[in-house]
């Protein structure tokens, strides 16, 4: 198991059934790190890491904050149709610190965890495109770093994991289906508090996974 | 290897108004959000990339054009043809900046698809580098001067404008190997570096959005470890970027891939960077030295 040091200066988590209000979840999905993740070693086939785990823990206490934003809608043609475009608003969060826990051990061979590994170690080596983001494509990953203990400017930070309970009260994707969504899958969590450094259970982390 | 190119961009001092938030009354209000405990306005990512889009119009013809007269976009492409096979003709701004198209399914159960580009050229919010106090200006427009006027006959309109007198400061993440030409991440750095009018009140008024201050970053590391690095100590008169020099302390950044341009080559900024090895230059001729690396390090001639 790794952990990541994540920071976003500015991100909205986008609730999946969220339109005219374009709401964030108070820290990305599994889902979400997972696409970070396969970004960060530059693997375009999203199948690749299925079964890794994934569990995310929000070590900040990130702002909420409004703003109207123009959101596309294509209605008519031409694409400049007016009516193409509507302002919505949207929640943002500032100030977004991370950790990331990954586990391979229930992947085949040469799994992510390795991966992102060797990419932190070098990355020189690794052939990858396209600013790195959590959310967003704007809203850009500023500083990724590996765990390491013990690791002084984390040692006493505390935070909130997200992590499996079968009755818990946030519901997190795992895997989402892009067009439509029809084969987005699901887990049920609840966010636990926890100290920046402990690594997770590994019963406890959710699983990438389209088959649920 | 991937080449990754950052930068942190700071503008001059200015006074900031009508940043596209919702009107409330009378008051054309800015966009804000809540920035390290207080209220900061701020500027849309897609406000940045509108004026770029402009600006890059004048070194290559772009896929998108503003039409003022219509208010609506005018596309030469709109189903994007050109990227459909390899010696198609492409725009620089889809290029850069990215493009989708997507069609509904034409029958129940079936998938719809999607033409889509990922943008090369990622561009942040802007946020402004001192706290917004609620400075709101009093106006009046003269009668008939606008359609809301025009109703009030023969007496002026009053309004009130929230205005910002600050700096704004926002990031860029670019791979240039991933354009289809190029040539076109140089084109992109230069825009960046004279980009000129941002949002604001239209024809009215003019915050200049071309660099005061920039850092660049050339590295294959593909975290930026700059957004937003540069604050102020007394209230944007002058900037500092202490952030960015425990960075290069703590051996996160080596500073031979960094390029400082500043405005301001005597000030206690440019000291500190030079002082840790930093290449420093004016603004203008550390975009062109930006652009000589990428060009280099892509084996390209400029």
């Amino acid at each position: 198991m790794l952990g990541l040091y994540v920071t976003v200066p500015v991100a909205c988590f986008r609730k999946g059934l969220a339109r005219e209000y374009l709401e964030t979840e108070p820290l990305p999905p599994p889902a979400t790190c997972y696409g970070f993740l396969l970004s960060l070693v530059g693997e375009t086939d999203r199948r690749r890491h299925i079964g890794a785990r994934v569990a995310p823990v929000l070590i900040s206490k990130p702002a909420t904050s409004v703003v109207l934003r123009t959101v596309w809608r294509v209605k008519k043609t031409p694409l400049g149709s007016s009516g193409n475009t509507r302002p919505d608003y949207q929640q943002l969060l500032t100030g977004v610190e991370l950790v990331i826990w990954l586990d391979s051990t229930e992947e085949a061979d040469d799994g992510l965890e390795q991966r992102v590994r060797e990419t932190l170690a070098n990355p020189a080596t690794i052939s990858r495109f396209g600013g790195l983001s959590l959310g967003e494509s704007t809203h850009l990953v500023d500083e990724v770093s590996l765990v390491t203990s013990p690791q002084t400017r984390l040692a006493d930070r505390s935070g909130r994991a997200f992590l499996r309970a079968e009755r818990g009260r946030l519901t997190l994707p795992v895997w989402v289906d892009h067009v439509g969504s029809a084969g987005t899958r699901y887990v049920t969590g609840d966010l636990v508090e926890t100290s920046a450094l402990t690594m997770p259970l590994l019963a406890s982390m959710p699983t990438i996974s389209p088959d649920y | 290897m991937s080449l990754h190119v950052f930068a942190n961009f700071v503008t001059p001092f200015g006074t900031a108004a009508n940043n596209r938030a919702e009107t409330e009354g009378n008051i054309t209000t800015l966009q804000k959000l809540l920035w390290l405990g207080e209220t900061h306005s701020t500027v849309s990512a897609e406000a940045i990339r509108f004026a770029l889009r402009r600006r890059l119009a004048s070194a290559e013809s772009t896929n998108r054009e503003w039409d003022e007269i219509e208010c609506v976009n005018a596309w030469e492409d709109p189903e994007f043809k050109g990227w459909s096979g390899d010696k198609g003709k492409t725009f620089i701004d889809d290029d850069l900046l990215g493009f989708m198209k997507a069609d509904a399914a034409k029958e129940e159960g079936e998938s719809g698809s999607a033409n889509i580009r990922r943008a090369v050229l990622e561009v942040t919010r802007a946020v402004s580098l001192t706290p917004w106090s609620g400075d709101v200006t009093f106006n009046a427009a003269s009668p008939g001067a606008t359609p809301s006027a025009q109703k009030k006959g023969r007496n002026p309109v009053p309004y009130g404008t929230e205005v910002h007198a600050t700096r704004y400061q926002y990031g860029i993440a670019l791979t240039p190997e991933r354009l289809r030409d190029k040539s076109r991440a140089a084109k992109a750095i230069d825009a960046l570096c004279n980009l000129g009018t941002v949002a604001g009140n239209h024809g009215r008024f003019l915050f200049d959005f071309s660099p005061d201050v920039v850092v660049l970053r050339i590295t294959s590391d593909p975290a930026p470890r700059l957004l937003y690095s540069f604050d102020t100590t007394d209230n944007g008169k002058t900037l500092n970027a202490d952030a960015l020099v425990k960075r290069i302390d703590s051996k996160d950044i080596n500073p031979k891939e960094l390029i400082l341009g500043a405005g301001d080559l005597d000030s206690k900024l440019v000291a500190s960077l030079k002082a840790r090895g930093v290449a420093v230059f004016g603004v203008k001729r550390a975009c062109e030295e930006a652009v000589n690396r990428i060009n280099a390090e892509l084996k390209i001639k400029g």
